[in-house]
């Protein structure tokens, strides 16, 4: 059974701006939030603190699911 | 092996990727906030570990996928300085996005591949993409 990788909302969005390097990607914590709560990306979370699964955010714009 | 205990439930979650930011804590109050099945046996908690999985991955997500350089339409727009001819590209644009390259789109945004779309532009207008900080 594989365990996918789960970052904290902000430490996720920074791993992206990172990948991106010099060119601003635009993506920011807002609009993660907003992918979460639209049933996107899986919500989970306590309290105030988010975990993204990387590996679903990354499977979504892989070309094979398409 | 249905019912976990808190420690053992820990060291399955950092099995793969020691990295996830996940506690005793985390697993506790999440089997809670969650109503995942659990037990108290000599005041050790154990917890139903399919239940759990259920709702930590529900798409059932099997092997690590490489990271992807994602981009916001917006953000596409402002470092390729193409605000100009936007009206001109907005089919090319939409066009490119439902043909081959992974994208969602959010109300008025899209996400998607920058690596693939990169690929694409340049197939159809035989011109590379010109960014700000290459001019």
């Amino acid at each position: 059974m594989y365990i996918p990788r789960f970052k904290k909302l902000k430490d996720a969005v920074k791993e992206i701006k990172r990948i991106n390097k010099r060119i601003n990607s635009y993506f920011s914590s807002l609009q993660m939030y907003h992918l979460l709560r639209a049933g996107i990306l899986t919500n989970v979370r306590i309290k105030n603190d988010y975990y993204i699964n990387m590996d679903e955010l990354y499977k979504l714009f892989t070309e094979e699911e398409k | 092996m249905e019912y976990l205990s808190l420690l053992d439930m820990l060291l399955l979650l950092k099995k793969d990727n020691p990295e996830n930011p996940f506690s005793k804590y985390f697993v506790l109050a999440f089997v809670k906030a969650n109503n995942i099945d659990y037990k108290i046996v000599d005041g050790q908690y154990l917890v139903n570990i399919k239940q759990f999985m259920e709702k930590v991955n529900p798409k059932h997500i099997d092997r690590p996928y490489a990271p992807v350089k994602i981009m916001v339409s917006h953000g596409f727009i402002e470092n390729h300085n193409i605000t100009h001819i936007y009206k001109l590209d907005q089919l090319l644009f939409k066009t490119i996005l439902n043909q081959n390259v992974p994208f969602i789109k959010l109300k008025s945004l899209y996400f998607f591949n920058y690596y693939k779309f990169q690929e694409e532009w340049k197939k159809l207008r035989n011109i590379p993409i010109k960014t700000k900080n290459t001019e």
